[in-house]
Formats: C-alpha cells, sequence, structure tokens
C-alpha cells in the first residue's frame, strides 16, 4: 500500500472506531425504542455474582447493540442493503408490491391444532354458544403482492382445518377472507401486520350474519380518520427509507354510548395518546389488555366474551354496536380460567377473534383446554 | 467476545490499541496479556482460570526442558508429561461426555456425564502449547523466559478463540523483538475489514439459508433445496472460518506480528488433497508437524504411511467436535485421500480441469453435509433427499423462493471463493488510486456496523472445536 494511502486508511479506521466509541459514551440512554415498540436494555448491573456467571458480559452486548448511536439509522440501512442486495425480506418480512411490508405466513401444525382442540373442547361442554372468526392476514388475501414463490399455505390450511372442525363439531366457523378480499381499497395497513377498519368491519358483518343477528349498516357508524401517518410493526421490522405511511381509520357507531373498563381501570375506545406515538393501532382500545369490558347503551343486545389478539381491537367499537356488553379477552395477558370468566359474566355468546398468523404460531387458545376436565 | 460484534469493533478495539500504543515498549506485552485474558473472560469468566494454568504448565515445563540440558530422557518425560496433562484437560473438557455416553449406549450402564461446558478456543490453545513444548524439546526455539510474553502468546486475544493455530516457532522473534510500524497497521486494518466483511456480510447472511433449508428436512425439503442448502453451508463456513483468520491475521498485523495464511482459496482446488492443502492449513501443519511425521510419515512402507493417514485424520475428524459425525468426517476424508493417494490423482491430473474441480467441490460438500449435520439419522435422509431417494419433490416453490432472494448473494460468494474478488481489488485500488482501498475499509466498517446494531442473526460456529 502507498504511504499516504496507508496513512489514510489508519485515519480513517481509527476515526470510526474512536468516534462510535466517544459518541456511545456521550449519547445519553434511551429506555425505549418507539420504531420497535420495544424497551431497549440499559446498562447492566455489574456484581461478583453477573461478572462470573457472564449475565453482565451477555447483557452488556445487548446493550452496546441497544443504544448505539444513530441504532435506527443503521437498522434502516440494513434493511435497504438487503433490499438492494436481492432479498426478497428482512427479519421475515417480505417487501411486497405496491409498497406492502408483509409477514411471513406461519406454517400450519402443532400449534393450529392444539388452538382447534381446545375449541372443541369447549363446545363439547355443550353450555356455549361459539363462534370463531379466524382472520387471513396480508400474506394469504394479498398474495399477488408477494415475491415470486413466497406464498405458503399455512392459512389456508388452516382456514380448512377451521372449516371442516366447525362442521364437526358444530359451532359457527366464520371464513371472512372471501369478504375481505371482494373489498377495494386498502385491506391490509402496508407498513403493520393488523388489518385495516375496513376489513375488520366486513368481517365484522359477515361474523354477525352469519350468527343470525341483526346486520349492521356502514350507515350507522362514524368513520373518522385518526391517523395519516402510521409507521406499524413491519416497517420496524423493514424501515426501509421510502415507505408511505398508512392512514388509520376508526368505525365508531352513531348515537351509541360506550363505556369501557380495562382491567379494572377506566378505559376509552380511542385513546388518542397514541396517535402522538408510533404505535397508532394501540389507539383501539389503548392496546392489549388481559380483560377489557365494553357497555354500550344498545338495549337487549347480550353479552358477547370474545376471545382474541389485537386484531379484534379494531373492531372493539362495531361490536359495541350489536351487544350491550362485549368482555374483551387477550388470552396471551390472562392466565386464570377463562370458562369461569365466561360464565361469571352470563355470556350469551362467546366468539373467538384472531388472526391466522397468531393461530398457527402461538398456543393461546390452547390455554382453555387445561382448564376442561 | 466474538470480532463480529459492537462490544469488540467499538469498545474492546479501542480501548486495546490506546492502551497498547501508549503503553512504553517493555509493557507492551503485558497489555496484550492482560486484555487477552479480559477478552476471553468476556465469553468464559471461569475458565479464564483454567487458560491460566495451562499457561503456567507450557512455560514451567519449557523452562525444565531446556534447564535439563543434555539430559535427554529427563527432557522427553518432562515434554511428554506437559503434553499428557495438555491432552487430558482437553479430554476431560471436550471429549469426556462423548466418551460417557458412548460407554453408558455400548454396555447399558448409567454413568453420569461430568457437567463441564466446553471451554470456548480450548482446541487452539492447547495446541500452540503444546507446539511449544514439542518445539523446545526438538531445539527448534529456546524456552520463553518472560511468563508475561509466554503469555500473551498463548492468549494472544487475536487468534485465541477460532484460530489460526500460531506455532510458537513462528511468532517466538516478534514476541520479544517486534516493531510496530503504519505499514503493517495500515495493511492489519485492510485485512481485519476484509474478514470482517467475509463473516458479517456473506457467511452470516447465507447461513440463514442453510438454517432455512436444514429445517426444513422432512417437512417440504426438495433435492434442489438440499443441493441449495449444503451449498449456502459451504460458503458459510468457508467465509465464517477464513473470515475470522483474516481479522486475526490483520489483528496481529497491527500489533506487529506476521502470522501465517491459514486459508489459501480452498474452494479453486483441483483434487481433494489440493484442498486440504489450502484449507485452515495451520491446523494440517500441526498435524503433520507433531503427530504424522513423528509417527514415521511416509517413509516406511506403504502400509505405515496409511496407517498413519487414518491417524491423523481420526484426530482431525475428532479435534473439529466431540461426534460421531466429525468421526465420520474425518475418515470420508481419509478414504478419499488414500484413494487419491494411490491412483486417483494420476487421472484427476490427467483430466479436463472442469472435471477434476466438480469432482472436488462434490467430495467437499458432500464432506459439509457429514459435517453440518450432527444426528446420524438426519444426515442419511438428508443425503437421501440430495440424491433423490426417499420421494423429495425435485424443486418446489421454497427452494425457487430461496434462490431468488439468495442468488445474488451466493454469486458474490463464489466469486469472492476464487482469486477473482482479490486480484480486482488490487487492480481497482493500484497506484494512484490507492485511496479506493482506504475507502472500501470504511465501507466495510459502516456496512457491517448495520448488519451488527441489527443483531438478527450472528452464530459462532466453533464453539466444539
Amino acid at each position: 500500500m502507498e504511504k499516504r494511502y496507508g496513512t489514510a486508511t489508519i485515519i480513517c479506521f481509527l476515526l470510526l472506531i474512536f468516534g462510535f466509541f466517544a459518541a456511545n459514551a456521550a449519547v445519553p440512554d434511551k429506555t425505549f425504542s418507539d420504531n420497535e415498540n420495544a424497551a431497549l436494555t440499559a446498562f447492566p448491573d455489574i456484581t461478583a455474582q453477573t461478572l462470573k456467571s457472564g449475565k453482565f458480559m451477555e447483557d452488556f452486548g445487548e446493550y452496546a447493540n441497544d443504544q448505539f448511536v444513530l441504532r435506527d439509522l443503521f437498522i434502516a440501512a440494513k434493511a435497504e442493503l438487503e433490499r438492494l442486495s436481492g432479498k426478497k425480506e428482512n427479519n421475515g418480512v417480505l417487501f411486497a408490491g405496491d409498497g406492502y411490508l408483509i409477514k411471513k405466513a406461519e406454517p400450519f401444525g402443532r400449534a393450529s391444532r392444539l388452538n382447534i382442540e381446545a375449541i372443541e373442547q369447549m363446545q363439547a361442554l355443550g353450555r356455549y354458544n361459539i363462534s370463531v372468526l379466524v382472520a387471513p392476514t396480508a400474506a394469504e388475501i394479498e398474495k399477488g403482492l408477494l415475491p415470486a414463490f413466497a406464498y405458503t399455505d399455512g392459512e389456508r390450511q388452516l382456514i380448512d382445518a377451521l372449516s371442516y372442525s366447525a362442521a364437526e363439531c358444530g359451532y359457527y366457523f366464520c371464513d371472512a377472507g372471501g369478504e375481505i378480499e371482494v373489498l377495494k381499497g386498502q385491506r391490509y395497513y402496508r407498513t403493520d401486520h393488523h388489518w385495516t377498519s375496513d376489513a375488520a368491519f366486513a368481517a365484522y358483518c359477515a361474523l354477525m350474519r352469519g350468527m343470525g343477528r341483526e346486520v349492521p349498516q356502514r350507515d350507522d357508524f362514524e368513520i373518522t380518520e385518526l391517523s395519516d401517518g402510521f409507521y406499524g410493526t413491519t416497517w420496524s421490522r423493514a424501515m426501509l427509507f421510502g415507505a408511505r405511511p398508512d392512514a388509520v381509520l376508526a368505525y365508531i357507531p352513531k348515537g351509541v354510548e360506550i363505556k369501557v373498563v380495562s382491567d379494572g381501570e377506566h378505559g376509552e375506545l380511542i385513546d388518542g395518546e397514541y396517535l402522538e406515538k408510533k404505535d397508532k393501532y394501540a389507539a383501539f382500545l389503548g392496546g392489549n389488555h388481559a380483560v377489557c369490558e365494553i357497555e354500550s347503551s344498545i338495549k337487549d343486545g347480550g353479552t358477547a366474551v370474545v376471545f382474541k389478539d389485537s386484531y379484534a381491537n379494531c373492531m372493539a367499537p362495531m361490536l359495541a354496536a350489536s351487544y350491550s356488553r362485549v368482555v374483551f379477552v387477550d388470552l396471551r395477558y390472562y392466565n386464570q380460567d377463562p370458562l369461569e370468566l365466561a360464565d361469571g359474566y352470563g355470556a350469551d355468546d362467546v366468539i373467538f377473534i384472531c388472526n391466522a398468523g397468531t393461530f398457527n404460531s402461538e398456543r393461546n387458545i390452547a390455554k382453555i383446554g387445561a382448564f376442561i376436565e | 467476545m466474538v470480532f463480529s460484534s459492537t462490544v469488540f469493533l467499538y469498545y474492546f478495539l479501542p480501548v486495546t490499541l490506546a492502551l497498547y500504543f501508549l503503553a512504553p515498549k517493555p509493557a507492551k506485552n503485558a497489555v496484550l496479556f492482560v486484555l487477552s485474558l479480559v477478552f476471553y473472560a468476556w465469553g468464559e469468566p471461569v475458565y479464564v482460570l483454567l487458560m491460566l494454568f495451562t499457561v503456567l504448565l507450557g512455560y514451567l515445563s519449557g523452562l525444565a526442558v531446556e534447564r535439563l540440558g543434555e539430559n535427554e530422557r529427563g527432557r522427553r518425560a518432562v515434554a511428554a508429561a506437559t503434553v499428557a496433562v495438555d491432552l487430558i484437560i482437553l479430554g476431560i473438557f471436550k471429549y469426556s461426555g462423548f466418551v460417557v455416553s458412548n460407554l453408558n449406549s455400548a454396555l447399558g450402564t448409567a454413568l453420569a456425564a461430568p457437567a463441564v461446558a466446553l471451554p470456548i478456543g480450548i482446541s487452539f490453545y492447547t495446541f500452540q502449547t503444546i507446539s511449544y513444548t514439542v518445539d523446545v524439546l526438538r531445539r527448534k526455539v529456546p524456552a520463553q523466559r518472560n511468563f508475561i510474553s509466554f503469555g500473551a502468546y498463548v492468549a494472544m486475544f487475536p487468534q485465541l478463540i477460532a484460530g489460526p493455530i500460531v506455532r510458537y516457532s513462528t511468532v517466538a522473534e516478534e514476541l520479544d523483538g517486534r516493531r510496530e510500524n503504519a505499514d503493517d497497521f495500515a495493511e492489519g486494518i485492510a485485512r481485519f475489514c476484509c474478514g470482517l466483511a467475509k463473516k458479517v456480510l456473506i457467511a452470516n447472511n447465507v447461513g440463514l439459508l442453510w438454517d432455512t433449508m436444514y429445517a426444513s428436512l422432512g417437512g417440504g425439503l426438495s433435492v434442489a433445496g438440499a443441493w441449495l442448502g449444503i451449498i449456502a453451508f459451504s460458503f458459510q463456513i468457508y467465509f465464517d472460518f477464513s473470515g475470522y483468520s483474516d481479522m486475526a491475521i490483520g489483528l496481529g498485523r497491527m500489533f506487529g506480528f506476521h502470522f501465517l495464511e491459514n486459508f489459501d482459496h480452498p474452494y479453486v482446488s483441483r483434487s481433494v488433497t489440493e484442498f486440504w492443502r489450502r484449507w485452515h492449513i495451520s491446523l494440517g501443519t500441526w498435524f503433520r508437524e507433531y503427530v504424522y511425521i513423528p509417527l514415521g510419515g511416509n517413509r516406511r512402507g506403504a502400509a505405515k504411511t496409511y496407517r498413519n493417514i487414518l491417524a491423523v485424520w481420526l484426530l482431525t475428524g475428532l479435534w473439529h467436535g466431540a461426534s460421531w459425525n466429525f468421526v465420520l468426517w474425518g475418515l470420508y476424508y481419509c478414504l478419499l485421500l488414500m484413494a487419491e493417494k494411490s491412483f486417483l490423482l494420476r487421472l484427476l491430473e490427467g483430466a479436463p480441469r472442469f472435471v477434476s474441480h466438480i469432482y472436488t467441490l462434490l467430495c467437499v460438500a458432500l464432506g459439509w453435509v457429514i459435517f453440518a449435520v450432527d444426528d446420524i439419522g438426519r444426515l442419511g435422509r438428508y443425503i437421501k433427499t440430495m440424491f433423490g431417494a426417499g420421494g423429495a419433490e425435485l424443486i418446489n416453490g421454497t427452494a425457487l423462493y430461496e434462490l431468488s432472494s439468495f442468488g445474488p448473494v451466493l454469486l458474490i460468494a463464489a466469486a469472492g471463493s476464487t482469486g477473482l474478488a482479490a486480484s480486482l481489488t488490487r487492480r481497482a485500488a493500484s497506484g494512484r488510486r490507492g485511496w479506493i482501498k482506504s475507502a472500501l475499509c470504511v465501507i466495510c466498517v459502516l456496512v457491517c456496523t448495520c448488519y451488527l446494531v441489527d443483531s438478527a442473526y450472528n452464530p459462532f460456529l466453533y464453539f466444539r472445536f
């Protein structure tokens, strides 16, 4: 290497490693990453114990990454570099057409079977009026936008298995996929793994129709735009520089008074606080709670107990137009006997609302099985 | 600690460089020794004591062997005892679980395997100290009188956890008489950056492809997918391992050491014999110097030559991990090398280039299957799938998708496996365009940082060595 270029290499390299060393030391630590919607690792405790076990070193490694200066920029650049290198995905999120970032579909497997089994067991008790709404995700409905050969049929298999199980065991399974598919306009957020309120409304109508309840009309709802600057979870995992933000709509029933109690405290149907933050979808019900109880001014609508994941959150205002009382239970966070809870509320209807991805990959509904003798 | 981490790059390295170059000359080895212990303790806080014991043992026995002067039997006894203790330690920490579980299944006993974890890098530093003891015994090098210098040699962080296996004779003079200089430092940086990019940008990248394909064995793995998977693994292990060696050589250079090369474009080889001359050279050299030649090498007739080859390759297999698949892997190469020695090599030399090249790549890829799959049942199923037995589809959507996603990276890896990448850089950055090399270093570090900060996948492959 010619002398002066050698010197240039040395200077550049030392500037880089000492520069970032100094910058990391100087910039104060953050506790939370809005982009990733996750807590960031704090400087770990140094004790004889954590040094001996190596826990300090392990945590320090995470700390160094979590608190790295310009962390978001580096992560975004990595996603962009992956795309430039011909990759069709980053961190499990597919670069789909029209600017969609779509979480890969989960395969149908053991978790799916256990979840179905728990529903069947509950149905066999004979004392519940059970309906199941498992929503396909964008990986299924928007398969036309996926990169070539990226489609896998795990969600399709789940829908088929549920249809079969429902026919065998006698509960109602609402395959809302067809209703969502015919919708014009945006059915899923481009930058988030959730469905849009439009898709949720189509599914809600299908559900009510299938359950034999009064079918809601669009005119009965006030449709408001909560935000037009939403960058959701799939964007957090594949932060492309040019991504367009999404708009978030809410369907609020006209002339219905609604009271929300989340985990025993006063809650909000739409929590405006979250609209100022990054995860704007969390405005619905103020995010996920173990138990969230909604009372509406609807007379004689009965009580529904809904075992759900976050897909049900944007549907909550809609369900409040059909029921006098809706109790949302998130089995990820609720670890007591869910049957006792349903009995306690005197549930007229028990509804499962979640997306096919969680149904295929997480054993949440399966937990119910443990409470059935 | 591993090199491919923000902790190393932006905490350990700047602190180490600052302390090392600020320290006065006589204290430099002490700084290197202590920081190497910190580096090791970062991953193995308790086993650092074990390594210190090995250092102390090697140091004292070296002095003793030299002190015994002309007393050949005494010298041999001390050296043999030292090597035996080194090997016993290696045996206990690396092989006892394997031996006990095999005894149990063979004899139906229920002996409890000692619950020890394998200390990272133990195979590398044990082989280094053995090379020292034997070289002192052979009077190839004088014993190291300075404990700090010897400690710095064994524990030296650049080559501590993933090689190369630096023999003492290679660095004996530089340990006490090296001169750090700007030229070496700049070359060292370039080499380090190259290795970092090989590890982070290519090895980690294609490693994901191998993991995906291997995970789908028994559930949708097609023939094409199985081949794609093992091609990905072949690139992963080469770029990972040679990347580590590059980083080690580069870091050593920054501190004024000149380690020997460890890889020489092994995938361009035209025979398995040639492949092993180009792959993990320091391990091959070590086995030749300290096992093959002492056993008589090829000078005592054909039968003994083949026996010696068998011994070396059984040991080479086991060195890579305490598991039957590594034994099988060693035997596999033993057979190939014997076949080449007896007749194949002559045929290959006469064959067209592409024939011998494809033959070698196929042999090596099959070898990697044995290496990568440590469950014998799964190994059989994977190889069956590769050859279409067992009813696997020829190709399916998963294979096509992964090929379309990883295609460009695989092409880059293929180009990087030959001398092409290096000669292109050399030509592009020659003379007045030397700045290109500096720019490439900066780009490598920044791009790797992007991948390290988004630390989704960064495996360490040598935890079994």
